[in-house]
């Protein structure tokens, strides 16, 4: 290579391998628009081109011409820098191009500047031919010229034919060769052919313009056996080792050997196998969804072997993916293909690797599909948590929560920094080591949208105290409650004995209500053990998942009644301290992903967001979809409530004023549960005051 | 480090004073600097193990340098240290400090609100103390220690003599405020002064309010569990005195559970009514919480008697004989769970528990009436006030009480024959005056209490809205507003022979008791009759009873002349 060579030659010979063997030598007409999806930009400077083509025979109209290719070419090399390679259709755009430039030079005489893009243009594509449309003479004479001085021919024979040809590494063609355009220069040439010996020359001098010819007789030396598969794409093995791949189609001379029993068979090319030793030899295949097939090939004597053809037979089950909630999209062994519930009827045999992804969460599992067999994925969605960067000082704090996270059921661990997709993240999880005079070490737990995290503190001298921080930070907060509508409180019999436990209240439409307890029953039993103070029954109560029966014996009227009621729940919302709210986040996002949010839910998640923070986002998010009765307990008053904080927040004080006066006129509204703290006083001291 | 309320019971329940934010290259603030604020914390406090939330901080427009913020964050850390340890003088000297020498520094603001805390807290030093609080407002305008000055002030406003409840409100309510809309570690605590300023008005709505407000819109940073749960009982409190019943019990019944489970949980007291175990001290054994769990229980007894749709009932259950003698039994009160009788022939004050069993005695020279204090349940003292003709024995301890007499000289009162326990100290009445005089805890003679011309008072008694009650030999029982108009009287006559006593429970309700009945006349608040006790209610153990007091559970002790015995009614 010159070292005087311009930079455009420099690139043309770093796209010359994608051209060398894409290039269409015999067809040097302007090429044809480029596939669709290749871009509009590539399919118009395709559109260009013979326009520019015609503008550089043009005097008046060269300048222009090479101003405007100058401007095509930088568009390809930026092209270029950005993907690493061009695509054949466009490295050849690119070619003509920078000979379409060579003759604007030449029409402007510039005949150095022609010169050295013609050369270019060679170095890329020995075998180039010019666009003969609106070429002068002049052109082809420079161009020729050029060619004079860089190209040799090289023609190579051998007995018998079918060797392939290589140029140093590069694979030529197939014996006959006949004057193939070369690079002028010294080249090792050689052919190989399988079961002959490789034959060649080390450094065959091949002039400038002249035509070199070697010929060789090749010598047998082993058996070839030619391996025919239906379908294609099959692995072959020889003893054990991988031989190759068969692949393309069947040449026509070999269809009539198709044993007829395969006659509807699609066959690939034959895969020759050579470098076999004389003796027997164990080759199986092997294919995707297909079972392997095996046979043993004798090899008496080195020759050609009659192709084997051979079937390989479908191998596949059924899948079924479902999650839960449904609406996943899935991906099949990296590949997207559809949404749950997913069935597939024929699923090749073998270990898959499913992913569902959905705005709820994540989930990914490997599943073995056995040949005639239907397997079965279900997968609960958790919600994908992604742990963020921190120093390396953080190193050993970062691997205690990693192991963590990676342990975790109930989120799906995503990876580190950028090892998911960010939209994809539900929760963030990150390890803080401030400077020890500016706080203490701790970890983070941020849910997606939300404006602040979490935050528990660990000891930064014992880096795997940040386990247990994380575990307090994953471990679900109470939602819900088990709830039955009734409060309970001490109460002096008639007699002034000793006090009892009393039924104090009862919401009418409440489990307890609905079941015939009224307020001033004597609770003697509950769920059957004695109770004797509040506590007793707390916990008695705390005992029943909601749904469960509650049996309580009370007396009134000096009898004993047995009542069963169904415990309910209530939900239980988070005061300011205390609560996990970007951990109440993500559940409830999750939820509202599901569709099996509820008011309750939503309401939940606005005051989760104004207690972090963000009234702006629980005012436009959250509050405008919550709506709730105007009863006693958790309901509209709370929602009132709740607003009114989020609007004092963001400044608009009359609308706050109205709201807790309306949350004060709710007669028995609360704040965390159905059973309290009663909002009304809380609510008009803030109407008050901002009165 | 822990600044303690020494327990009376307007005083907002001291929070531990936040850490001092460390402000990298701030400067302390004075006046003509601006302070914008932010929040981080000195290690030093994380040392001293101090709760905090993110306190607004300052920086100041021109850093002081490091260097002496440095020498003021060492001398700062010392001083901590100090006063952890008791060392009270070493810290002081390091607190002025920074305030003097360093005063420039980040640390000058919150050097000089431990100083003032000190001087109210230890030294017991109001005016020194609001002093040291005025400078912080005024050096330190824009500085994090503002709410805690405000918070102070507010308490020295409700502990002052008399007391200014107005002032102590509005300061607790600039320590709300000046610590900003997220609250922060004072914020509990002025929520919960507003609370007990309200409280102490008899505005249960405003108290409810504002403990709703500390307990579930403040993070709670600067309050400990006690006074948490302690803030959740006066809640539930608040909320059935201001006829919030189904509110109330809505609080009572987990603050009983949380407090029952906090109890068994934990060495220590066996659960309602043990002791600590293995002399530990029960204060930091969660004996507050025994007491706390029983009071909560006896709101609960209380409040179920007056829900009940058939009105409140009480069943005679028996009569406990005090261990000795009884010859002219006068007055009996509870405090702490135990009887206080007075004997006027014997001169004694018997204490016995509710089965009888005999604590101490206290003899005091020609006693006339008992009191509680209140204030003194903490304290190591006896929480029983006598009236003793020229003597009010507080806690054992007499005080000679003067007043001026129609010349303006102070002399001292010769015949108190009853007496009442105030926010702001002691009521009483003196026979040979007439009237009805006003006195601060310290003696000091706070003035007249506003009322018509009365004569021969037995007992006078304090409602809880500030109004005066009494009960007078011949003209029955009247109430009088803070400007001395009346706003009830109950005459004698057959309905009410010979009205010997008056008491009031923790809900409002009073209770009149008429020796020749007998009987006892229940009011609630708005001194609407709500009950009358009288005939076979008594089951014969009571025949002619003298004086009477309220459980918290609302059983009534009645004492019985006749029997010698105190009769007990549930």
């Amino acid at each position: 290579m010159s070292p005087r060579r311009s930079a455009e030659a420099r690139r043309a010979l770093r796209l010359a391998f994608g051209v060398f063997l894409c290039a269409a030598p015999a067809a040097p007409a302007a090429p044809a628009a480029p596939a669709a999806g290749q871009g509009g930009e590539t399919a118009r400077i395709a559109d260009r081109l013979p326009e520019l083509r015609a503008f550089s025979a043009l005097p008046d109209r060269a300048a222009a011409a090479l101003l405007a290719l100058a401007e095509v070419l930088a568009a390809f090399d930026e092209r270029r820098d950005a993907a690493g390679e061009l695509p054949a259709m466009e490295a050849e755009l690119y070619l003509r191009a920078l000979e379409y430039r060579a003759r604007a030079h030449l029409t402007r005489g510039e005949v150095g500047e022609a010169a050295e893009d013609f050369r270019a243009v060679l170095l890329a594509d020995p075998g180039w031919r010019p666009d003969v449309a609106d070429i002068t003479p002049a052109a082809v004479d420079l161009f020729e010229a050029e060619r004079g001085e860089l190209v040799a021919y090289l023609t190579v024979e051998t007995e018998p034919a079918g060797g392939t040809v290589f140029l140093g590494e590069e694979p030529l063609g197939q014996t006959p060769l006949v004057a193939r355009p070369v690079f002028a220069g010294t080249h090792a040439v050689r052919v190989e052919r399988p079961g002959y010996a490789v034959v060649g020359e080390r450094a065959a001098d091949l002039f400038p313009g002249e035509v070199l010819a070697l010929s060789w007789e090749l010598d047998r030396v082993g058996p070839v056996l030619s391996v025919i598969t239906a379908p294609s794409g099959v692995t072959v093995r020889v003893d054990g080792r991988v031989a190759g791949l068969t692949g393309g189609s069947l040449p026509e001379d070999l269809r009539p050997a198709v044993p007829p029993r395969f006659a509807d068979e699609v066959f690939s090319a034959p895969l020759m196998l050579s470098g076999l030793t004389l003796g027997a030899h164990d080759i199986t295949l092997e294919a995707p969804c297909r079972r392997p097939s095996r046979f043993v090939f004798h090899a008496d004597e080195p020759r050609d072997y009659l192709p084997r053809f051979v079937r390989l037979r479908p191998s596949t089950g059924g899948l079924r993916i479902e999650s839960e909630p449904s609406g996943g999209r899935v991906w099949l062994d990296g590949e997207e293909r559809g949404v749950t519930p997913l069935s597939f009827s024929a699923m090749c045999s073998g270990e898959h690797r499913v992913d569902i992804r959905h705005p709820a969460g994540r989930c990914v599992r490997s599943v073995s599909v056995s040949r005639g067999s239907r397997a079965a994925v279900r997968c609960a969605l958790r919600p994908v948590a992604a742990l963020d960067g921190g120093g390396p000082e953080g190193a050993g704090a970062l691997a205690a929560v990693r192991r963590v996270l990676e342990g975790s059921e109930e989120f799906f661990f995503a990876g580190g920094p950028g090892e998911a997709e960010a939209a994809e993240i539900q929760a963030r999880i990150r390890v803080r080591l401030p400077p020890p005079a500016a706080g203490e070490a701790s970890v983070e737990f941020l849910a997606a949208g939300s404006a602040a995290p979490d935050r528990a503190p660990f000891d930064r001298f014992a880096p795997e105290t940040a386990a247990d921080a994380l575990r307090g930070l994953l471990e679900p907060p109470e939602r819900r409650r088990p709830w039955i509508g009734a409060a309970v409180a001490l109460r002096r019999p008639p007699d002034g004995g000793a006090p009892v436990l009393e039924i104090a209240s009862v919401w009418p439409e409440g489990p307890a209500g609905l079941a015939g307890v009224e307020p001033g029953d004597e609770v003697r039993l509950a769920g059957g053990e004695q109770v004797f103070d509040e506590l007793g029954f707390a916990q008695q109560l705390a005992r029943h998942a909601p749904g469960s029966a509650l049996d309580l014996l009370v007396a009134r009227d000096r009898a004993e009644r047995r009542l069963r009621l169904v415990v309910a729940d209530t939900p239980v919302l988070p005061a300011r301290s205390g609560h996990r709210c970007n951990r109440r986040l993500t559940d409830l996002d999750a939820a509202a992903a599901r569709g099996d949010d509820d008011p309750f839910d939503r309401l939940e998640a606005g005051v989760c967001r104004l207690l972090l923070g963000d009234p702006a986002g629980a005012l436009s998010r959250e509050f405008p979809e919550v709506e709730l009765p105007l009863g006693p307990g958790i309901g509209q008053g709370t929602v009132f409530y709740y607003r009114g904080l989020a609007l004092l927040a963001v400044g608009e004080r009359e609308r706050a004023a109205r709201d807790f006066a309306a949350a004060a006129e709710v007669p028995g509204a609360t704040l965390v549960t159905h059973d309290g703290p009663l909002l009304a006083p809380l609510a008009l001291r803030r109407a008050v005051r901002l009165r | 480090m822990k600044f303690r309320v020494s327990g009376t019971p307007l005083l907002p329940a001291m929070a531990p004073l936040p850490p001092p934010p460390r402000r990298p290259g701030g400067r302390p603030g004075r006046a003509e600097r601006a302070r914008p604020s932010r929040s981080l914390r000195l290690p030093a406090a994380a040392v001293l193990g101090f709760l905090a939330a993110g306190l607004p901080a300052s920086t100041g427009a021109q850093p002081a340098s490091p260097e002496l913020e440095e020498a003021a964050e060492r001398r700062f850390l010392s001083a901590e240290q100090f006063y952890r340890g008791g060392r009270h003088a070493q810290a002081l000297r390091d607190y002025e400090t920074v305030l003097g020498a360093m005063a420039e520094s980040s640390l000058a603001d919150d050097a000089a609100l431990r100083i003032a805390f000190h001087r109210f807290e230890v030294e017991g030093n109001p005016m020194a103390a609001a002093e040291m609080a005025e400078r912080v407002l005024t050096e330190f305008p824009a500085g994090d220690a503002i709410p805690g000055a405000h918070l102070l002030l507010g308490r020295i406003a409700a502990e002052s003599v008399p007391p200014r409840p107005d002032d102590a409100a509005a300061e607790f309510e600039r320590a709300l405020t000046a610590a900003g809309p997220e609250g922060s570690a004072w914020s509990f605590a002025a929520l919960h002064g507003i609370a007990r300023a309200a409280a102490g008005r008899a505005d249960d709505e405003e108290a409810a309010g504002a403990l709703l407000s500390a307990l579930y819109e403040t993070d709670g940073g600067g309050a400990g569990e006690r006074e948490r749960f302690e803030a959740r009982y006066l809640l539930a409190l608040s909320l059935a005195r201001a006829g919030r019943s189904e509110g109330a019990l809505g609080e009572l019944a987990p603050l009983r559970a949380d407090l029952l489970r906090r109890v068994r949980g934990r060495p220590g007291p066996a659960g309602e009514g043990g002791t600590a175990a293995g002399g530990a001290d029960p204060e930091r054994e969660g004996e507050w919480a025994v007491s706390l769990a029983r009071r909560a229980a006896a709101l609960s007894l209380a409040m179920a008697r007056f829900r009940d749709p058939a009105g409140p009932r009480w069943t005679f259950v028996g009569a406990v004989r005090p261990p000795r003698r009884l010859d002219e039994p006068r007055s009996l009160r509870l405090a702490r769970n135990l009887l206080h009788l007075l004997d006027r022939d014997t001169r004694e004050v018997q204490v016995f528990s509710e089965d009888g069993a005999f604590e101490k005695s206290m003899s005091t020279r020609n006693p006339w009436a008992l009191a509680v204090d209140p204030g003194l349940e903490g304290e190591s003292a006896d929480p029983v006030v006598i009236a003793a003709e020229d003597l009010l024995v507080v806690g054992g301890n007499g005080l000679t009480l003067r007043a001026p007499d129609r010349d303006g000289r102070a002399e001292p009162l010769r015949r108190i024959r009853a007496a009442a326990v105030a926010p702001e100290g002691y009521w009483v009445w003196d026979d040979r005056r007439e009237q009805v005089l006003r006195f601060a805890r310290s003696g000091l003679f706070l003035g007249p209490a506003p009322h018509p011309p009365l004569e021969r008072v037995r007992v006078i008694a304090r409602h809880p809205e500030g109004h005066l009650a009494v009960v007078t030999e011949r003209d029955g029982v009247f109430a009088f507003a803070a400007d001395g108009r009346r706003i009830f009287h109950l005459a004698r006559g057959p309905a009410l022979e010979d009205p010997v006593d008056l008491v009031f429970d923790d809900l409002g309700y009073f209770y009149v008791l008429d020796r020749d009945g007998p009987r006892v006349l229940v009011h609630d608040r708005e001194f609407r009759e709500v009950a009358v006790l009288s005939g076979e209610v008594f089951a014969g153990g009571v025949r002619r009873p003298v004086s009477l007091d309220v459980g918290a559970d609302g059983a009534l002790f009645l004492l019985d002349e006749a029997t010698g015995a105190v009769g007990v009614l549930r």
